[in-house]
């Protein structure tokens, strides 16, 4: 993963804990992104590893990135890093995704936050003002002085609710989601039990599912695959197949007709037979009842749970 | 209008084995353009202009939550346009003042990026009128793909103004098997998950009588009737083998899905002049489910090109007599 090379041009402290990095690119253009999107960074520690973190410029902006970083003690070490780096600093990145998008047909938009996670609502603030639709966000942070964007918030008047709990300031979901408007969408980012508290709130007072979404972070490859033996049944061939290869790749290194299209679990074309062995699905194309049959796999993403699998070929 | 020899020999021959089924064939575009310019393309856009100046309607909308959508076609199809036709096209951007030069169409303007009243027409129209491909934008919400945008100028039997606003699965309505098979239920899934930057593709393939671009719904009554006029001694010009080579790709500021389609035609007797194609076409058809021979409009006359073929594949000096 070094599909964008960037440099941090500029660091703010935005609280004791949380900076602010703005980036630019160094190898040409910034991809382009959708309110909500986060990206996956790189960590050159000595145990290379890979932090999402959400977008906090507008998407109408293509010279920079802002990203926004709290140092967190139970982490593996990426907030510690990045909050040690100077400007100047190149990083990678990933491509920017989306797991958090704001539905385009909303009436209003309830953005709520608590501390870190006001990170993806800024980037939302950017579209949902300039299509000039309706919306509140409610913002549950320490203190003013630990509460990232707090200035910069500012501008939005009394759109924008503060609720510090030094203060003793309590955020109510059922205060904020009753007497909304029809059409309206509710954006969660925040910690477990307030995102219960909230969510509860809104089915209680009768919001569609498909109206209440929350940031789910998209799972950034650990490559912590195990490696398997496949055994084809028909010649009775073992063929290794390494950590950092699938399976398809393992059988067409070993000179076997394997058919494929996608080659990214989505198609079906490269599906094969499993007479023995438990398999690890990862393809987006089985439905969960088949994935449940065990009988089958798509060799150019899913693997073995087994040490080893015997398939029909 | 033919084919040239060059058009004949990269023509997208959608055939991998003698028996065609629907299937989620789609497959990774990778270092390749994503719109295709070529010899058509001056009489596809003057084909494309006089059917919107005759009626706009039902051949291009976009609904108003899809502007950012519009902006994102217009940046992608001009940076992928200057970037594989540098000769034809240039994209000159600073800051926000953008300079677009098509130098095919004799044509420059210079424009704010994201500020809709700089440009003569709304973006998605500006730039799909200077580009051979059909296109569809679909919005993402609701764990669902909308037709919410679309130019529909060369479509095959079916109608832009019917399918407005639809879902994946509601615009794939009247097609036969596939529901069942479970294919539009896994492309769905699989087109929600495109990302930025890894574009996507797949062919698609039905038959025109005449070389006729415009097989619209709205239009059924000037074509329909040309399917009557199939003879084993007209067969070899007047059938054509109608291919859309289709791509699936990211918008990524509106998080939405475009869809191009390009529509390439080559006459069966063009086609023929590849015993190999002759061959496969001939076993696709003759073993083609009737109800796919009835969906794609085929039932008039697919028996008599079915025995045309025959002939050329028994006496393949009959294709350069045809020829
Ligand atoms: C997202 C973009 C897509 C759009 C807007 C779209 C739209 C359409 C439309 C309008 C039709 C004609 C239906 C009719 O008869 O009225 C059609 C046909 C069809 N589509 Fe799609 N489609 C898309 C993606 C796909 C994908 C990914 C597949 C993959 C498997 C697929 C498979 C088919 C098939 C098999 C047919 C029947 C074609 C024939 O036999 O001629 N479509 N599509
Ligand atoms: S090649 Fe498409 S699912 Fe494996």
């Amino acid at each position: 993963m070094n599909e964008q090379v960037v440099r941090v041009v500029e660091i703010e402290k935005l609280t004791p804990r949380i900076k602010r990095f703005r980036l630019v690119s160094v190898n040409g253009k910034l991809a382009s992104f959708s309110p909500g999107s986060h990206l996956a960074v790189e960590i050159p520690l000595a145990k290379r590893q890979y932090n999402s973190y959400s977008l906090c410029s507008s998407p109408y902006q293509t010279n920079f990135y802002d990203l926004a970083v709290l140092l967190s003690e139970n982490s593996r070490g990426g907030s510690e890093y990045l909050h040690q780096i100077t400007t100047g600093t190149e990083l990678k990145l990933g491509l920017p995704k989306n797991s958090f998008a704001l539905n385009s047909l909303a009436r209003k938009y309830i953005l709520i936050a608590g501390g870190i996670g006001i990170t993806p609502l800024i980037s939302m603030l950017f579209v949902i003002t300039r299509h000039q639709i309706p919306f509140e966000l409610h913002y549950a942070a320490k203190s003013p002085t630990e509460c990232a964007f707090y200035r910069f918030l500012q501008q939005y008047g009394d759109r924008v609710k503060f609720y510090f709990s030094e203060r003793g300031n309590r955020l109510n979901p059922k205060q904020i989601l009753q007497e909304q408007p029809l059409g309206t969408h509710v954006y969660l980012c925040v910690p477990q039990s307030l995102r219960e508290d909230c969510r509860g709130a809104a089915s209680a007072l009768g919001y569609p599912k498909s109206a209440v979404h929350r940031e789910l972070f998209g799972a950034v490859k650990t490559n912590k695959f195990k490696p398997f033996t496949a055994v084809l049944a028909r010649s009775e061939q073992r063929i290794d197949v390494p950590q950092d290869k699938t399976l398809l790749e393992a059988l067409e290194a070993a000179g076997i007709k394997a058919n494929y299209s996608c080659r990214a679990g989505g198609c079906g074309a490269c599906e094969v037979k499993v007479i023995e062995g438990e398999i690890n699905h990862l393809d987006s194309y089985y439905s969960p009842a088949e994935k449940a049959e065990q009988n089958r796999i798509l060799t150019c993403i899913s693997r073995a749970k087994s040490k080893q699998l015997v398939i029909d070929l | 209008m033919t084919n040239s020899p060059k058009a004949i020999k990269n023509f997208p021959f959608p055939f991998k084995s003698d028996a065609y089924m629907y299937s989620v064939n789609i497959q990774p575009v990778t270092n390749e353009a994503l719109f295709d310019v070529d010899e058509h393309y001056h009489g596809e856009i003057e084909e494309r202009d006089r059917i919107l100046q005759a009626d706009k309607s039902g051949r291009y909308f976009a609904f108003p939550h899809m502007k950012d959508a519009q902006w994102d076609a217009l940046e992608i199809i001009m940076n992928d346009l200057a970037d594989y036709y540098p000769e034809s096209f240039t994209l000159t951007q600073e800051g926000d003042r953008w300079t677009w030069l098509n130098k095919k169409l004799n044509l420059e303007d210079t424009f704010t990026f994201l500020d809709e009243t700089t440009l003569p027409y709304e973006p998605f129209e500006y730039i799909s009128r200077q580009v051979q491909e059909d296109i569809i934008l679909l919005d993402q919400r609701e764990g669902d793909l909308f037709l919410d945008a679309g130019i529909l100028t060369f479509p095959a039997s079916w109608s832009l103004d019917f399918d407005a606003g639809m879902r994946f699965e509601e615009f794939h309505g009247p097609v036969p098997r596939a529901h069942e098979l479970g294919v539009f239920k896994k492309a769905k899934a699989f087109l929600m998950r495109v990302q930025i930057g890894k574009p996507w593709t797949r062919l698609n393939w039905t038959m025109t009588v005449n070389r006729r671009l415009d097989t619209s719904l709205e239009t059924y009554a000037d074509w329909g009737s040309d399917r009557n006029t199939v003879t084993l001694d007209n067969c070899g010009e007047k059938v054509h083998l109608r291919v859309e080579v289709q791509r699936f790709v990211r918008l990524p500021r509106s998080n939405g899905l475009m869809f191009p389609i390009h529509t390439y035609l080559i006459s069966l007797e063009e086609l023929v002049t590849n015993p190999d194609w002759t061959r496969r076409l001939y076993q696709v058809l003759k073993n083609l489910p009737p109800d796919l021979v009835e969906y794609k409009g085929l039932s008039l006359y697919h028996h008599t090109v079915i025995t045309w073929l025959s002939q050329v594949v028994d006496e393949p000096e009959l294709a350069e007599f045809h020829s």
